[in-house]
């Protein structure tokens, strides 16, 4: 899931590759709020894992996003 | 997704023969914002895009604009007679009358029928089908379809979400009648609305309170108000099904769009939009770094100006879609033909 996000984060939001890691922050990532929406969109319509964009922007860092991920696709 | 589309006229179609744009001189910076505003270049460019935009100054009206842009789509086609005028304006420059009357008078195009159609951002596709729908029913030959926004006189100049997203400006076209085989034959035109949004971007304060502010003589400042996340949302979903509905009406599949002119309401809408529907790279028109969000003139503007700089030639396949207040969506197709086209400014 991790992979995926990266992929998601480097390839359609065009965030830089060199900020992604686990323990980065959203904020220096460059996960603003309509990012989220995107991403959440994204994550959503491409990859059938229902994480509104709410649940997103509560989220500090990118290992808490992998999280939610993970969670909705065992679900 | 529900659609209401407008179809072609029996036998005919309406036919682009003339383009023009205008902007008001003013260009205000991202520094200029920053002096007044908590923002910064960084800020505004990562999450819009934009570098800069023209501002009308008080002795600009939006009648102004219109009579600008509309003069260069007339001379575009190359002059001749018009027998309607349709002014697509989120700013109106009273609330009665309509500004279109006051247009057609100082283009000294005599008596003809002239009116204002409202739809904030989708107001060119909405006033287009109007147009359309002029010559479908035989009302009218030549038809003048122009938008003009001066979208600075609705901002709040303390709100930085919104003070530096939009730009002012117009753009117009002339249609005329001909079939539907031929170059500039517009495409059908798929429009829709959904009122139960209708407070994700509005002017006014929220609910009832909004509403009977909004009266004269209220005396409350009236402002701009934008959901920028749930817009963004229905921005892209309304636009991907509008602009798939169009492509799929005129037979053509996505990669055979040799232009895509989206709506410039943010870079970053028109990127996930592009990614969305497969647009190849290189195909998206683009002029939000300079001007902003111009509302509804940003198509017309945009096809304006990349026509002047031949990124846009005849024989080009493109497609239209934009999105904004109401809510209100639409999307059309159509061949671009061979037009002259005057610079803009």
């Amino acid at each position: 899931m991790y992979e995926l996000l990266v992929g998601i984060l480097v390839e359609e939001l065009e965030l830089n590759a060199g900020d992604v890691r686990p323990d980065s922050s959203c904020e220096d990532v460059g996960l603003d709020s309509l990012a989220m929406v995107e991403l959440s969109m994204i994550l959503q319509k491409r990859h059938h894992l229902q994480i509104s964009d709410d649940e997103l922007l509560k989220t500090k860092r990118v290992s808490e996003i992998v999280r939610i991920m993970e969670a909705r696709a065992g679900s | 997704m529900e659609h209401q589309s407008r179809r072609r006229a029996r036998g005919g179609a309406a036919v682009l023969c003339g383009v023009g744009y205008w902007l008001p001189p003013l260009v205000v910076t991202n520094a200029d914002l920053s002096a007044r505003l908590d923002t910064s270049d960084e800020w505004i460019t990562s999450r819009t895009g934009i570098s800069t935009r023209r501002r009308v100054t008080p002795d600009l009206s939006t009648a102004d604009l219109a009579t600008e842009a509309a003069q260069r789509a007339i001379k575009s086609a190359g002059g001749g007679e018009v027998d309607a005028l349709v002014l697509g304006t989120t700013t109106p420059d009273r609330l009665c009358p309509a500004t279109a009357p006051e247009v057609v008078a100082r283009l000294g195009l005599g008596y003809i029928p002239a009116f204002d159609v409202s739809a904030v951002c989708t107001g060119f596709l909405y006033a287009l089908a109007a147009g359309v729908g002029f010559l479908a029913a035989g009302f009218a030959e030549r038809v003048v379809v122009v938008v003009a926004e001066a979208f600075s006189r609705l901002l709040d100049p303390d709100d930085r979400t919104t003070a530096p997203i939009f730009g002012d400006g117009a753009g117009a076209v002339v249609l005329r009648q001909g079939s539907p085989d031929e170059p500039g034959a517009i495409g059908d035109i798929i429009l829709g609305s959904d009122g139960a949004h209708s407070e994700l971007i509005r002017v006014g304060a929220e609910g009832p309170r909004g509403v009977l502010e909004n009266r004269p003589g209220s005396g409350v400042a009236q402002y701009f108000h934008m959901a920028g996340r749930d817009v963004f949302r229905h921005a892209v979903e309304r636009m991907s099904a509008a602009a798939t509905a169009a492509a799929d009406s005129a037979g053509w599949r996505l990669e055979d769009v040799d232009r895509f002119f989206a709506h410039q309401a943010n870079a970053r809408i028109t990127s996930a939009l592009a990614h969305d529907l497969g647009i190849p790279a290189g195909r998206a028109a683009e002029n939000i770094r300079e001007v902003g969000n111009t509302a509804g003139a940003s198509i017309p503007i945009l096809l304006a100006q990349n026509a002047a700089s031949g990124y846009l030639a005849a024989g080009h396949r493109i497609l239209l879609t934009a999105f904004g207040g109401g809510l209100t969506w639409g999307a059309t197709t159509l061949t671009w033909p061979e037009v002259d086209v005057v610079a803009g400014q």
